[in-house]
């Protein structure tokens, strides 16, 4: 397991975790299994019987989950499992009707103060990348932090320099979006929602609309962030990054949690038929 | 007209249930109800200063039903005397000469604007040529000219009616305008009264009924044998059929009115007045070059493969376009058109530039005699927009069956 | 718009194979007119009747232009036209503004476009049309000289930019941001120009000024309008889109020339003020409800995911506006708001329908009440349409070029 050599880095690197006690919570039906390595990590998000509806379409029905601090969760599923919808509810792109969320300590209600706190803690990836086509790739990436976190302009370049050096590709600082290959895109959506330091990174399908020689790119980049030690939720068929960077996946059926567990469990001896009829399908 | 679209995704309202904690300044709900408020207070401060501005003591539509005391050109089919007649029908009579243009223009630019649009896409680089000239001239000039221009070429181009032009004792044309025959109900054979010509025009309609009934069944019949039932024919037979007995027995319903001047005037046959002719000329070489643009931009955004499927298929260049490429264009063009000829309608408010007696026209002779102009411009703007919903709606007809049919 | 990438241009080589030899000029050209014009008997055809009813409108007009008509009607009321009621001795201020306008017009074309040699043609066929007219019966020597150092300041604007690296730099950044100010600025300064100083009224602007003056303050308010408006009718807040909605539906559905009668018996007792700012109110409020249709298509245009990543960044609701959304809509917009542009440029003269204002058509009317000029109404109005067309033809062709730009730039 790699986890466990680069633990100690993480730990050298980011604030301790303190560890949190444990608050009474609605049990769930089965254990919930960590990673030994995050055994004693705090809770960083706590989702409890969360309902979405799309008018009189359920998408998420009765979903809890609880995330570790640094836990690298992949959420499974076929589409329209509700798995986007769960983590869009998790930055408040999408709107929870019932239940609770809390992340970091940050309950997500009808305060306009959480909804901006929230924005800032947890940065997004999307499929299609969004990147902003009008502005160059280091504009991209400096928007942030320099209109929410009023951050002096050579402060951010300077920064979105040192991520453009993360994800690879520090040479196409002064292009436009629309002049990079899709992989190069998606590693500068990866920056700019970098840029804004986020404790939690949200990946929603990020390989999905990639041709298949640049999938490896990106994925390359989401692994080496996986091993700095952030908590991160991706949405992805990647069974080959599922199964060598999760500590644990989740699997979605018709807006439901229906299993969850290591990777070891899913791939080799799933409890669900919906989840063993998946993965036939998928692997 | 146009379609509510989806609002740029923001949060719905609700959500979880509130924590009782939050302070109620600080929630979104509160927040929302607050901007509304808010937006809502400063309407009505707006709204109100308007409505103290106006001074509105003496609002009210009664005024239209006084007598009208003027004379409106241009009647036709309606005969209103100006002294005992109220203002509002004197409007009316200003709608109706407004409906008139307004049709005649969009008749006319829409098949200006085909044959233009078209011809832009000519293989025949003179034609292509004449057909962008045309385009770049009418529609970079303004409307306003356009039609007096053409009203001063017919008021210095045309003879004055002592040296009338006399085509063929047919039609005469003068600077007073071109008179030519009309047809005006006539008795028939039996000598009957007024209404024949509503006997006639039923019988007719009853006759065109079973034929398209007839023709139905004839397809229907074609497409479940897979033998030619010859549908059209038999339809065009029995019509023919039924018109002719109707006329050996009845006779015909019209005569046809031929024009004579008389001094100054001319009597009988139906007079087109250069004000009309200018108008609606106006508006349909204008509208006309958007037309065009209209229909070349739907003929070349179908995909190339249609004019080669159609080539292959072996037709001519006519067929290719009325059979394959202008009904599939035609989905496509459809809203734009619509637009153009609300557009033609609006348009038609420039009657008042040459004196054509429009409703827009007869509504500033109102307010000009009898004050109310906020009233006469609410009396406009509904008019308008009723014309405009009568235009959208017919066009939505259209759209409806041309989808429907899906060529 | 602002830093639009410069696409290089590549000259598509053929493969020898794929080279057709080159034939001899004259067998190519005689190739080209069988295979445009006489391409079977049906096409000869149509292709003589075409040349016959042009033969027939060329000749006409030569006969009118060059033989028929009567001339004066325009050269003796120059300045009628032209400005009118403008005090003469205070033309310097037009042609002050003309030149700055033209100087702009060279900068901005220099900034983000290029002129080419139908460009220079334009500008030599309108100068040449221009000088023709001054110097037809009783020269104004002055006026052209004004007229043409207009245009030269046009061309030194264009050469001073239009050499200057268009590739991503902090000066090219700084050359596009100044020359976007000026023409931001350039109506607030040519109004200033025009009436600072108690000399000149505003109800001075008269003839074909009031046109150019008119169809500017039209476009600009109308989009300072039209962006609240589409921002307003896409806004989840319900009574702030219905009332939105309802301006943008009662101002498109009835006719300009009906504002145009609200200005003139109804606005008096709201705003009050002269009746040429009157006019300007209404062709503002008139070209909003336009321009808010036209941004709100673009912002439906936009993609869903601008909004979300603008969320996800954290940026505020009106960031997200200022920084991604307008930003990407109004540059979608602009063929159709040139649209707008030109067809509110057209309906400037609609004002002399209702309205006691003289633009250039309501001078021409004056000019053929004079006496001596009644029978010429054609030629002042051939000469009204011409001097619309051209300002227009001008904008269209700015239009074709922005779209085009757009089509080489992002997405």
């Amino acid at each position: 397991m790699p986890d466990e050599l680069s633990a100690a880095d993480i730990i050298a690197e980011s604030a301790g975790p303190k560890a949190v006690a444990e608050t009474d919570r609605a049990p769930s039906e089965e254990p919930e299994q960590f990673s030994p390595r995050l055994a004693n990590a705090r809770d960083m998000i706590i989702t409890e019987h969360v309902d979405k509806w799309f008018g009189d379409f359920q998408a998420l029905d009765d979903v809890s989950l609880r995330i570790k601090e640094e836990e690298i969760v992949v959420i499974l599923g076929p589409s329209g499992s509700g798995k986007s919808t769960y983590i869009r509810c998790l930055n408040r792109l999408e709107e929870h009707d019932a239940g609770r969320i809390v992340i970091d300590d940050i309950e997500l209600n009808e305060d306009v103060r959480a909804l901006q706190a929230i924005r800032s803690e947890v940065g997004m990836v999307f499929q299609q990348f969004n990147l902003f086509p009008h502005l160059s790739v280091l504009s991209n990436i400096t928007l942030g932090p320099q209109k929410v976190r009023h951050m002096p302009k050579l402060e951010a370049e300077a920064l979105a320099m040192q991520l453009l050096e993360r994800v690879g590709i520090p040479e196409q600082a002064d292009k436009f979006p629309a002049q990079l290959s899709g992989g190069q895109q998606q590693r500068v959506a990866i920056a700019r929602a970098l840029a804004m330091q986020p404790k939690i990174m949200l990946f929603d399908e990020p390989t999905s609309a990639l041709d298949p020689e640049m999938i490896k790119e990106v994925l390359d980049v989401m692994q080496e962030l996986a091993e700095s030690g952030m908590t991160m939720i991706v949405v992805t068929h990647e069974m080959g990054f599922a199964r060598e960077v999760a500590d644990r996946l989740v699997f979605f059926d018709e807006g439901a949690l229906v299993e969850q567990g290591t990777p070891e469990h899913f791939f080799t001896n799933p409890r669900e038929e919906r989840t063993k009829l998946f993965l036939s399908q998928i692997l | 007209m146009s379609t509510q679209a989806p609002a740029p995704p923001s949060p719905a309202p609700g959500g979880p249930a509130p924590a009782g904690d939050v302070p109620l300044f600080y929630r979104r709900g509160f927040r929302r109800l607050l901007q509304q408020g808010l937006y809502v207070a400063a309407t009505a401060l707006l709204f109100w200063y308007i409505y103290d501005a106006l001074n509105l003591r003496e609002f009210g539509f009664g005024f239209l039903n006084d007598p009208a005391a003027f004379k409106v050109a241009n009647q036709w089919l309606i005969d209103v005397d100006g002294v005992t007649s109220s203002r509002i029908e004197m409007y009316l009579v200003g709608v109706w000469a407004s409906l008139r243009v307004v049709f005649v223009a969009i008749l006319l630019s829409t098949v200006v604007g085909i044959v233009v649009g078209v011809s832009r896409l000519s293989s025949n680089w003179l034609v292509a040529r004449m057909a962008m000239l045309y385009v770049e001239v009418f529609r970079n000039t303004p409307l306003l000219v356009q039609v007096v221009l053409v009203y001063a070429i017919f008021l210095v181009g045309a003879p004055i009616i002592q040296e009338v032009l006399n085509i063929g004792d047919f039609a005469f044309l003068s600077n007073r305008g071109l008179a030519i025959p009309w047809p005006v109900p006539d008795a028939g054979w039996w000598g009957a009264p007024d209404w024949f010509v509503g006997v006639w025009v039923a019988l007719l309609i009853a006759i065109g009924a079973v034929a398209m009934t007839v023709r139905r069944q004839r397809q229907v019949r074609e497409r479940e044998t897979g033998q030619p039932h010859y549908a059209n024919r038999w339809a065009f037979g029995i019509f023919a059929v039924g018109a002719l007995v109707t006329f050996i027995v009845l006779g015909l319903p019209v005569s046809i009115d031929r024009p004579y001047v008389e001094g100054t005037r001319y009597l009988e046959g139906m007079v087109i007045r250069p004000e009309f002719a200018a108008l609606t000329i106006g508006l349909t070489l204008y509208t006309g070059a958007f037309n065009a643009e209209i229909v070349r931009g739907s003929i070349q955004a179908l995909p190339r493969g249609q004019t080669e499927a159609a080539n292959a298929v072996g037709l001519s260049a006519y067929q290719r376009m009325t059979l394959v490429i202008l009904p599939q264009a035609l989905r496509q063009m459809i809203p734009s058109i619509t637009n153009q000829y609300l557009n033609v309608n609006k348009n038609s408010s420039l009657a008042y530039a040459v004196l054509y007696d429009d409703l827009f026209r007869v509504a500033g002779i109102i307010q000009n005699k009898a004050g109310h102009a906020l009233e006469m411009f609410f009396v406009i703007i509904v008019t308008y927009m009723l014309i405009s919903l009568v235009i959208s709606a017919l066009m939505n007809f259209i759209n409806a069956r041309v989808t429907r049919v899906g060529v | 718009m602002a830093n639009m990438p410069a696409a290089p241009r590549e000259r598509i080589v053929l493969p020898p194979h794929r080279q057709r030899a080159r034939r001899p000029r004259s067998v190519r050209a005689r190739e080209w007119v069988r295979k445009n014009l006489f391409p079977s008997w049906r096409g000869t055809l149509l292709t003589a009747l075409a040349a016959g009813v042009l033969g027939a409108v060329v000749v006409g007009l030569i006969a009118f232009v060059f033989f028929g008509a009567n001339w004066e009607v325009i050269t003796h009321n120059r300045w009628l036209l032209f400005a009118g009621g403008f005090p003469r001795e205070e033309a310097w201020r037009l042609w002050f503004s003309i030149a700055l306008v033209f100087a702009l017009i060279g900068l901005a074309y220099g900034t983000w476009s290029s002129l080419g040699r139908r460009d220079h043609l334009f500008v030599l066929l309108v100068g040449g049309f221009v000088i023709f007219l001054m110097a037809h019966g009783g020269a104004a020597v002055w006026s052209s000289i004004y007229f043409l150092i207009a245009v030269g300041c046009m061309y030194i604007g264009y050469l001073l930019t239009y050499r200057l690296p268009r590739a991503t730099s902090s000066m090219r950044t700084l050359q596009v941001r100044l020359v976007g100010a000026l023409l931001i600025l350039a109506l607030p300064i040519v109004l200033v120009v025009l009436l600072a100083g108690g000399n000149v009224g505003i109800r001075d602007l008269d003839g074909f000024v009031l046109n150019l003056i008119l169809a500017p303050v039209g476009i600009v308010g109308g989009i300072l309008i039209g962006i609240p408006l589409a921002l307003g009718r896409a806004s989840s807040l319900k009574s702030i889109a219905w009332t939105c909605t309802a301006y943008i539906e009662i101002v498109r559905g009835a006719p300009l020339l009906g504002w145009l009668f609200v200005a003139l018996f109804i606005l008096d007792d709201i705003i009050g003020g002269d009746l040429i700012i009157r006019a300007m109110v209404v062709m503002a409020v008139f070209t909003g409800a336009y321009m808010a249709e036209y941004i709100r298509g673009a912002l439906q245009a936009l993609p869903r995911g601008q909004y979300e990543a603008g969320q996800a960044v954290g940026l505020s609701q009106y960031q997200r506006m200022r920084l991604i959304i307008m930003p990407q809509a109004l540059r979608i917009s602009i063929p159709p708001m040139v649209g707008q542009a030109i067809s509110i440029w057209k309906d400037t003269t609609l004002v002399t329908v209702i309205l006691p204002l003289r633009e250039l058509k309501g001078n021409a009317d004056s000019a053929i009440s004079q006496f001596e000029f009644t029978p010429d109404r054609i030629e002042a109005y051939v000469f009204v349409a011409v001097i619309f067309w051209i300002v227009a033809f001008m904008m269209s062709r700015v239009s074709q070029r922005v779209e085009r730009a757009q089509g080489v730039g992002e997405r």
